[in-house]
């Protein structure tokens, strides 16, 4: 069954790029999907460029109305996403709890719909 | 004693075990809880006499309930090897005696830290310890309709992020067995 994964953070409770726990970061998520392989496959996954490049578009009476930022103002913002393949919920939580991001911020797992 | 009163204490001291049987052979905790409830609103033993084995007599309901609402469904083919457990057991014909004790598994999906802890506590109350979801919701002093949203809601969750249906593994064990005690 397939889980998206979104990492949010709040600014500033990552290491910063340039140090090295930034550096054992990093070779944690790049090491991550092989490392736990055994427990999930992982199908998809990005960090995403910070919230102040987002923009928000909704489309209201046929007119699309653009806005500069994110959806909504949080304060732990949206910074990446995995799309695994897992046999259950448990696996899911096994795959998230090594996600860097779960130290600083939150995991939101999500049960992918299915038609 | 009537067949009511015998219906209402083999629900009450059997819910827990049925539910397991059914939820073990279906893995959806809604469907079980579903033809749990169908099963009992067929019981007309007054008439045919009471059955040697009550429980077995349920659980045979059950399983036919279960069997109908997964064909019901159109999307019998993902439920194929349900459905075909489901029917093996049902034509054996269980006994109380030869049905498999899975509450254990039952106690863990119930207390699973997924779960919001009051919701634990509820849907331990209403499927292992022989409540009514009224008495459930007496127990914490919520309306009926409120904690009867709470349990659906729970077992659709079960259902749709796939909760399993099992002993925690090794490395889980620890901090699930700590939910199950603190539940409890």
């Amino acid at each position: 069954m397939k889980y998206l994964l979104t990492l949010y953070a709040a600014p500033g409770s990552e290491p910063a790029p340039g140090t090295r726990e930034f550096d054992g970061m990093m070779g944690e998520y790049f090491s991550l999907s092989e490392r736990m392989k055994n427990t999930a496959t992982c199908l998809a996954g990005e960090g995403l460029q910070g919230v102040e490049t987002a923009t928000t578009l909704r489309r209201r009476a046929g007119r699309v109305e653009t806005m500069d930022g994110p959806f909504a103002e949080t304060r732990e913002h949206l910074g990446g996403f995995y799309l695994i393949e897992a046999a259950d919920l448990d696996a899911a939580l096994r795959f998230a709890a090594e996600i860097p991001a779960a130290r600083y911020g939150s995991v939101e797992i999500r049960p992918v719909m299915y038609y | 004693m009537s067949p009511q009163a015998l219906l209402a204490r083999v629900l009450q001291q059997d819910r827990g075990r049925l539910l397991a049987a059914l939820v073990a052979r279906g893995e959806d905790f809604q469907r079980a809880e579903d033809a749990l409830q169908a099963a009992a609103a067929l019981v007309h033993w007054g008439r045919a006499g009471l059955p040697a084995s009550p429980t077995g007599w349920l659980l045979r309901a059950a399983l036919r309930k279960a069997i109908d609402s997964y064909r019901r469904d159109g999307a019998a083919a993902r439920h194929r090897l349900a459905m075909e457990v489901l029917a093996q057991d049902e034509a054996a014909g269980p006994d109380r005696h030869t049905i498999p004790d899975d509450r254990l598994r039952l106690i863990f999906i119930c207390c699973h830290p997924a779960l919001e802890e009051k919701t634990r506590v509820a849907l331990t109350l209403r499927s292992l310890c022989g409540l009514t979801s009224p008495q459930v919701a007496a127990v914490f002093l919520d309306a009926e309709p409120t904690m009867g949203q709470r349990l659906s809601r729970a077992r659709a969750k079960i259902a749709a992020a796939r909760i399993p249906f099992v002993i925690p593994g090794p490395e889980d064990l620890p901090a699930r067995l700590n939910s199950v005690l603190t539940t409890a």
